[in-house]
């Protein structure tokens, strides 16, 4: 007897339609993988957008920032130049003794006149002169030397304090200066002590949330007391934005 | 296992695995895991390549879940993504071999009886043993039910090439049952 076609497929149809075999073991594994992977996926664009931001954000203000800073690197590339020697000692001296003088030539330069117009600079300058005036200074009439090399000196030493905050190489132009100027080491030394305890601080706090994450990557790119952008460092899961730095613009919420 | 299918029903394990529920979608894919192995097999030429297929298919099941609205059975909504994530695979991994089969004048009969003593497992081996493109052609029209319009839509065929691939597959099936029939006999007689 003949089959028609429908029923050869009937057949098919109800012997297979029915059947069941069991799938070795590893086979979930591998689609639990699968599913765990997808979702990975989904958290990472958001990350690394918020990634991208800042980095652009930390970019563009760096960018702004960076004539000012230029200048006064030049200007303690100018110290550097300076030979080594007791002479170049003996007028630095002078500064102190004669505040005015510095803070005239504070406000001529060029490059100490670009910094202040950011707030944070004005504030520097003032403490600088703030210091040159109530150092104890003992009055001996040494000759002051206007050569050449003293007006150099003479012209780097007040924007050399206000570059430190911006400036993160800031410990290589401070050692030089170390050598040849022990009173200036006394300006340059104090804040940079300030400086360290605050990165300690900081560091205690682990990265809990992504605003932490944040704060470590701008901190990390922005070495300004107050940063470009700066997050509750609380350990809620919702952090909120305590500071805003874009250089002319400045927030920061008081804790 | 069977303790699990008291303890939740299929349609709350649905609901579960809906809310990216881990252990649910485990559950839910150990009730269902052998019947769509099966599927899978039919179109696969081994166990290995089948499980491939039906690993393929689950990921997709679950990530699809929320398209799932409950309107026909679950079990048909996951066997047709299975045989779709069947034929994803076989054209990823197989060419479209075309194989020349001599056009015979005349209708491989075969014997009604013979091929109703098959088992399913024989039946299943037959199969396997199609060139790919018969294979997933009688799967979809014999067993899934499909039209030639609609395989033509899933395959990427035309009507005429799955009216085609259906009869040679049919008559390679009914030669094979008939050699598979002879030995049994023979064996039987010695």
């Amino acid at each position: 007897m003949n089959m028609q076609d429908n029923e050869f497929d009937d057949l098919f149809r109800s012997k297979l339609g029915g059947l069941e075999v069991q799938p070795s073991a590893q086979v979930w594994d591998h689609i639990a993988a699968g599913l765990g992977n997808s979702k990975k996926k989904s958290i990472l664009p958001m990350l690394s957008m918020a990634a991208s931001i800042v980095v652009l954000l930390a970019a563009s203000t760096w960018f702004l920032l960076d004539k000012p800073v230029k200048q006064e690197q030049n200007q303690v590339a100018q110290i550097k130049v300076t030979p080594r020697n007791s002479a170049t000692i003996q007028p630095q001296t002078t500064i102190v003794k004669q505040p005015n003088t510095t803070v005239e030539t504070a406000q001529t330069t060029p490059g100490a006149a670009l910094v202040a117009k950011t707030p944070t600079a004005k504030i520097k300058v003032k403490s600088v002169v703030k210091q040159d005036i109530t150092e104890p200074v003992n009055i001996t009439p040494t000759p002051v030397v206007a050569d050449k090399q003293t007006q150099q000196v003479l012209a780097a030493v007040p924007t050399q304090p206000v570059a430190h905050p911006v400036v993160p190489e800031m410990q290589l132009a401070g050692s030089t200066i170390n050598s040849d100027a022990p009173v200036l080491k006394l300006a340059s030394t104090a804040p940079t002590a300030v400086t360290a305890s605050q990165v300690e601080k900081k560091k205690k706090h682990g990265i809990h949330s992504l605003g932490d994450l944040i704060n470590a990557v701008v901190s990390k790119v922005d070495k300004r007391e107050d940063k470009l952008i700066e997050f509750t460092e609380s350990d809620d899961d919702q952090s909120s934005i305590t500071g805003i730095n874009l250089g002319i613009i400045k927030i920061k919420k008081e804790k | 296992m069977m303790f699990l299918k008291h303890k939740y029903s299929t349609e709350d394990l649905i609901e579960k695995c809906k809310a990216a529920d881990r252990k649910a979608c485990e559950m839910l894919y150990k009730q269902f895991a052998s019947k769509m192995l099966a599927v899978c097999l039919r179109y696969a030429t081994d166990k290995m390549e089948a499980e491939d297929m039906l690993q393929n298919g689950f990921i997709r099941v679950f990530n699809k879940i929320n398209d799932y609205r409950g309107d026909g059975s679950f079990e048909g909504w996951m066997r047709r993504i299975m045989v779709h994530c069947s034929i994803e695979y076989y054209r990823k991994h197989h060419k479209m071999v075309k194989v020349d089969i001599e056009e015979s004048g005349y209708e491989q009969s075969v014997n009604a009886a013979a091929a109703s003593s098959l088992e399913a497992k024989d039946l299943l081996r037959i199969i396997q043993e199609l060139p790919a493109g018969y294979r997933m052609v009688f799967n979809l029209y014999a067993v899934e039910g499909y039209s030639h319009r609609e395989i033509a839509e899933i395959a990427g065929i035309t009507e005429g090439a799955s009216k085609s691939q259906l009869s040679r597959a049919r008559t390679m099936l009914k030669q094979r049952i008939e050699s598979l029939d002879e030995k049994k006999n023979y064996e039987y007689a010695g």
